[in-house]
């Protein structure tokens, strides 16, 4: 959720707080109103130790804490609606492509941040794993044929799920890439699912002829 | 036909989420025994135990696919359904492996109360009896190539994107 640094970011007329020395840091969460207020404060202290708020001039220093911030659009939002409702309208089956692929092939290419941070808040916050296994198997095929780096990251925290659903998507996302860079995932993941351990083997066997 | 196999999702009848794990989820009866006119396709086989004959099922199945994934496939005794009063019809099946598509019956007339037998005999046999199997992605595109070269069907029949 990024709330409260585009909220930060608006108020202290910064063209990308990110830019900012221990801004980032402080606003990289979800937040409520009052938090925000106390990571903006926090922010502010950690501006001016850093010596960069000086570059801003006054306009930094006549911001109002107000009590909520004020709504700016966030482009995750809409990814992951769409993707959700895609998803519920058909539901993500093995052998049949899924609309849903082709939502998150666009905003790997246009939004490749919003669908990390997007991930990995499916990954550690939401607990319907079917979804996220069927989210997943979908973010898989849309990287089908050049997965990004970060894919591997993200294949791996599934792997590391308690569900045998998200588990057992990642399996099949490793072998669909079937990469040699995909190899160290399997091989250092230890399952203690019977029939996933058996297959999580088969791709193990797979990727090092890859 | 002794045997009647179907296309599942293993774990959803291995580990269903947020359910005991003894436990039949609905997304499997909703899923994988979904039917169509009160109808439930299933492929029939002599010996699921012989690996060949699971791979045709499988190979059948995948000529109608669009994507080469993982297929899971389960296998319950057509006796057991006989036996409890759901009817079997000799339908084709759908695939591109002609010889493959008389290896296909429905189960017809079926109603709540039938498909209620039929997940519980399809949860038995998966939990209790082993009786399933996963064919992977490469194995499968590589039966798929093997029935090309066969000539049992052309690449071009494929919907493979």
């Amino acid at each position: 959720m990024n709330l409260a640094r585009h909220w930060i970011s608006s108020e202290l007329t910064m063209p990308d707080c990110e830019q900012v020395a221990g801004l980032e840091h402080f606003c990289s969460q979800d937040c409520s109103p009052e938090q925000v207020s106390q990571i903006y404060r926090e922010a502010k202290k950690s501006v001016e130790d850093t010596q960069a708020w000086e570059p801003f001039g006054e306009s930094m220093c006549t911001f109002t804490i107000v009590a909520s911030p004020p709504r700016i659009p966030d482009p995750r939002p809409s990814l992951e609606r769409q993707v959700r409702c895609a998803i519920a309208e058909e539901p993500v089956e093995a052998g049949y492509s899924h609309p849903a692929e082709a939502i998150l092939a666009k905003a790997v290419i246009n939004q490749p941040r919003e669908v990390i941070e997007w991930l990995v808040h499916l990954l550690t916050e939401e607990r319907n794993y079917g979804l996220v296994g069927d989210i997943l198997a979908c973010f898989g095929r849309a990287v089908e044929k050049s997965p990004p780096w970060w894919a591997y990251n993200i294949a791996e925290n599934a792997l590391l799920s308690s569900s045998v659903a998200v588990r057992d998507s990642a399996a099949q996302t490793l072998e669909l890439w079937g990469t040699s860079a995909a190899l160290r995932i399997p091989k250092k993941h230890d399952e203690s699912v019977g029939w996933l351990r058996n297959y999580i083997e088969e791709v193990i066997e797979l990727l090092e002829t890859a | 036909m002794p045997w009647l196999v179907r296309k599942i999702a293993q774990r959803k009848w291995l580990n269903p989420e947020g359910l005991p794990e003894d436990a039949v989820g609905a997304d499997p009866i909703t899923g994988d025994l979904r039917t169509g006119h009160n109808r439930l396709s299933l492929w029939t086989c002599d010996d699921p135990a012989n690996d060949a004959q699971i791979n045709e099922i499988a190979t059948a199945l995948g000529t109608r696919r669009d994507r080469a994934d993982p297929i899971d496939l389960a296998w319950v005794a057509s006796e057991q359904l006989e036996r409890a009063g759901i009817e079997l019809e000799k339908t084709p099946g759908d695939t591109l492996l002609a010889d493959m598509a008389e290896h296909h019956v429905d189960l017809i007339r079926v109603d709540q109360a039938r498909l209620s037998v039929v997940a519980s005999v399809f949860a038995h046999a998966i939990k209790h009896e082993h009786r399933y199997k996963r064919i992977g992605a490469k194995k499968l595109r590589n039966l798929l190539a093997t029935a090309v070269g066969n000539g049992r069907f052309s690449l071009a029949q494929l919907t493979e994107k």
